[in-house]
């Protein structure tokens, strides 16, 4: 456990939260796209989280130390993929559309605002989560470097 | 400084805050202090063999590392590349308290080293 793992470990929230925030808005921005390159409407996008594997103990840790024995089984979080929902699309009927198929049916993303709202918000609730830990720590930080003046 | 003299100098410290023996430093300092470790050729689990002036450069060559690259995030971002803000922000903050830490390590081998010089033979 360095002096730094607790303000990496926020660090690694952050990021996930903030990719997460990303695809978030990437889902409310094509809410309403309906041709892809890959053909069919705009897929919603999930952020897939799990936890990061502890880094590799430092060089200068010889084996056989005890630093080197016990590296940290905690460093946070990563996000491992980027997965897209399998919901079914929305069908509107709409014939007069230029993406509208033979029955006159268009199919629309499986992206419902209100629901990325709630996760946006979720997201948002969160990284400010990881920074209090972070404002914490450097906190509890600075004030025991004061220890003894 | 000498080298032996200053190791002698610190290992005889009779300041009772700062009573650091050279080989204990990894169990009296807080945190695992990454630098104490660097250089252990010899596969030992203690600190042994290094003298404070070299932990104290290892301490150094931290705030050095840490501040390059605070900063070359911070040009990164100023150049428009893809850095996140946080990540700029985390670093800047590590490279301060690494700069705080040893400058804390100079004041206490100071305040020691004064004491010892005001000694009556």
């Amino acid at each position: 456990m360095s002096l730094y793992s607790s303000l990496d470990i926020a660090a690694s929230g952050m990021t996930a939260q903030r990719l997460r925030m990303d695809l978030i808005a990437d889902n409310i921005a094509n809410a309403s796209t309906t041709r892809t390159p890959q053909g069919g409407p705009f897929r919603r996008h999930m952020a897939v989280f799990a936890p990061r594997q502890s880094p590799p103990p430092h060089p200068g840790y010889p084996p056989g130390s005890r630093w080197h024995d016990d590296p940290m089984p905690y460093a946070g979080v990563r996000v491992v993929g980027i997965a897209q929902d399998d919901s079914p699309f929305t069908v509107v009927h709409d014939p007069g559309h230029p993406d509208a198929n033979e029955m006159g049916d268009v199919l629309y993303p499986n992206v419902d605002p209100i629901m990325e709202m709630v996760d946006l918000i979720e997201s948002n609730r969160a990284y400010e989560a990881s920074m209090s830990v972070f404002e914490t720590t450097k906190q509890l930080l600075m004030r025991t470097l004061n220890i003894g003046r | 400084m000498h080298r032996y003299a200053s190791h002698q100098m610190v290992g005889r410290s009779a300041y009772a805050g700062v009573m650091i023996e050279a080989d204990k430093i990894g169990s009296v300092l807080p945190g695992r202090f990454p630098a104490l470790d660097i250089g252990q050729s010899t596969g030992t689990s203690e600190i042994g063999e290094k003298s404070f002036s070299e932990l104290l450069a290892d301490g150094i060559d931290r705030v050095q590392n840490l501040g390059e690259e605070s900063e070359q995030l911070s040009l990164d971002m100023a150049l428009g590349r893809p850095v996140e803000l946080h990540q700029a922000m985390i670093a800047a903050t590590k490279a301060q308290i690494a700069l705080e830490l040893l400058i804390q390590v100079r004041n206490k081998l100071i305040e020691a080293y004064q004491e010892i010089s005001r000694m009556q033979v």
